[in-house]
């Protein structure tokens, strides 16, 4: 078994076994369906269509993801058990990749009971599967970014609580990003800068049914890029 | 073994390690002795692999902590001060954690949790989740992670510290069970433990190594490293207090003391290194001067006294 295997595994399980995760569930799965079902009226407008209860993922998980992503370290520094792991031989890459793994895997779980909610509004109209399908790795891609982001933060953080503040705050800075051309004005390369720095834009296009790779290009390098600072991070602190 | 090079480590201006050097060879127990914040726990931790070196020159079973930081810890066994344990995990749990990051699986992974808690003591905590383990129970839990991977090094950082007096003697007896087949690096501010545990001990003081060698010895360099005390039967105070003029060695600390009838004790301090020649010397001078010598007995300088000179403590 690679460390990674075991590191993943045990974090995994450790998300199963505190609050946050089943905290995440329940907001994510109550709150997303709330959202389609009573603020957007899903029923009212009559269209065979789950954009609406895309389109607000990126804010819902800039508030919710941070709670998963905020003990990675600030939590092991916190408790002293990021000795313990620190000093088994592993990497520091190896330690943020599987602690990374074990929270897209609890994202996963939850988004596979969230299934439930186009499950049960199949039989109201001709919804596509392929748009759906799209949707659902838009949603991977982009709490895969905001996780990688989640961790970065924490390891620079001294507490759970900043760790979720600093991450919260990023996170919705970034989500509202693309708006800032309209709100000031600008327009040109900065404005489409901003847009394509914004998650939210490229979320956008899979919420469309959309599959284009420079949007999968965008996440992933997200992801690697916060990943690789968060690494960095931990050898720097050994190392200062 | 170990072997440590001009090793310096800062925090921020803080300067905690100031250029110390030493060496372990394999096999055996050392000793990290100093006061707090004497860099103990720092140096540990470099070896551990958990900081890097500031600078100088750190190697485990011969590889470079700066070159090769993952195979620097495949050698060594780590305890630190507080034994860190996930709460929510059993013993068995980490202990089968620990296995699994160091490639070990299947049947022999069962092995080598099953020895590793047997060795460390920590056999009947394996079904229990670390919260529910006292601090003894903790410690050789965090022993037998120490110990998972059968690693040539081992070091412990204050690993009797918090435990009752039965578990402190059950840990020492275990740490010098594990000294007999591979290096034990371990810090302690308890000198008796030092000098129970270690046949050689570093002192260090503000980042600095103040003093190395047997513990039973490392007072050997002071100026009155040594006492004699002899107890001599003579005719009377007059004839010991004359005799005492042409005694050639050792210098009598005090006036002597009535020990019984016509007994006398005697109390000499010797120039470093000369010990043995100035008991000698107290023999033929017994002899010569028609006294019989009742008692001779060499007194070394009580360690706590060489930690306090050496660190610039009172040592009351």
């Amino acid at each position: 078994m690679s460390p990674i295997l075991a590191v993943f595994r045990r974090e995994f399980r450790s998300h199963l076994n505190t609050v946050p995760a089943y905290l995440f569930a329940a907001f994510f799965l109550s709150v997303s369906a709330a959202w389609l079902f009573l603020a957007r009226g899903f029923f009212v407008r009559g269209e065979a269509s789950l954009r609406s209860y895309f389109e607000v993922l990126p804010a819902l998980l800039a508030v919710l993801l941070p709670a998963l992503t905020m003990r990675s370290w600030a939590e092991e520094r916190r408790t002293g058990t990021y000795e313990l792991l620190a000093t088994l031989p592993v990497r520091p890459g190896e330690l943020v990749a599987a602690k990374h793994l074990a929270v897209l895997g609890v994202v996963g779980s939850v988004l596979v009971l969230s299934l439930s909610v186009p499950l049960s509004v199949l039989r109201f109209g001709a919804f596509d599967v392929g748009v759906l399908v799209t949707e659902y790795i838009g949603t991977l891609a982009l709490a895969s970014a905001c996780a990688a982001l989640g961790q970065w933060v924490s390891a620079r953080s001294r507490t759970p609580a900043g760790a979720y503040l600093g991450t919260s705050a990023l996170l919705l800075a970034l989500s509202a990003i693309h708006r800032l051309p309209a709100v000031l004005g600008l327009s040109g390369i900065a404005a489409r800068g901003l847009v394509w720095l914004s998650p939210a834009s490229h979320f956008e296009s899979f919420v469309r049914g959309v599959l284009d790779s420079r949007d999968l290009a965008y996440f992933a390098i997200l992801t690697a890029g916060f990943l690789y600072l968060a690494a960095k991070a931990l050898v720097r602190e050994a190392w200062r | 073994m170990i072997e440590v090079r001009d090793l310096r480590k800062s925090y921020g201006s803080f300067e905690a390690v100031r250029g110390v050097s030493f060496d372990a060879g394999p096999g055996g127990i050392v000793g990290l002795l100093g006061p707090n914040g004497a860099g103990k726990s720092t140096i540990l931790r470099i070896l551990a692999g958990f900081l890097g070196p500031g600078s100088g020159t750190v190697r485990v079973a011969g590889i470079d902590a700066a070159e090769d930081p993952r195979g620097l810890k495949r050698n060594v066994g780590y305890l630190p001060e507080t034994a860190p344990l996930y709460p929510d995990m059993t013993a068995e749990e980490h202990l089968a954690f620990a296995a699994e990051v160091r490639g070990i699986r299947g049947a022999a992974k069962s092995r080598a949790v099953r020895e590793a808690a047997e060795r460390a003591g920590a056999a009947e905590a394996l079904p229990i989740a670390a919260e529910r383990l006292s601090r003894g129970w903790r410690q050789r839990v965090g022993l037998a992670l120490a110990l998972m991977g059968d690693p040539p090094v081992l070091i412990l950082d204050e690993p009797t510290a918090g435990l009752d007096p039965n578990q402190i003697r059950q840990t020492r007896d275990l740490i010098r069970d594990l000294g007999r087949d591979r290096t034990v690096l371990l810090s302690t501010h308890i000198l008796a433990e030092a000098e129970a545990l270690c046949p050689e001990v570093f002192i260090l003081n503000r980042g600095l190594l103040a003093g190395r060698g047997r513990p039973d010895r490392i007072g050997d360099a002071f100026e009155g490293g040594d006492r004699l005390e002899a107890v001599v039967k003579a005719p009377g105070i007059r004839d010991l207090m004359r005799a005492l003029l042409g005694l050639k060695s050792g210098v009598p600390e005090g006036d002597p003391t009535a020990e019984g009838p016509g007994a006398w004790r005697l109390r000499l301090s010797c120039a470093p290194g000369t010990a043995d020649a100035a008991a000698e010397a107290v023999s033929d001078w017994a002899a010569s001067e028609g006294f019989k010598l009742l008692e001779l007995r060499r007194e070394r300088v009580p360690m706590e006294e060489v930690f306090a000179r050496l660190t610039g403590e009172d040592p009351a």
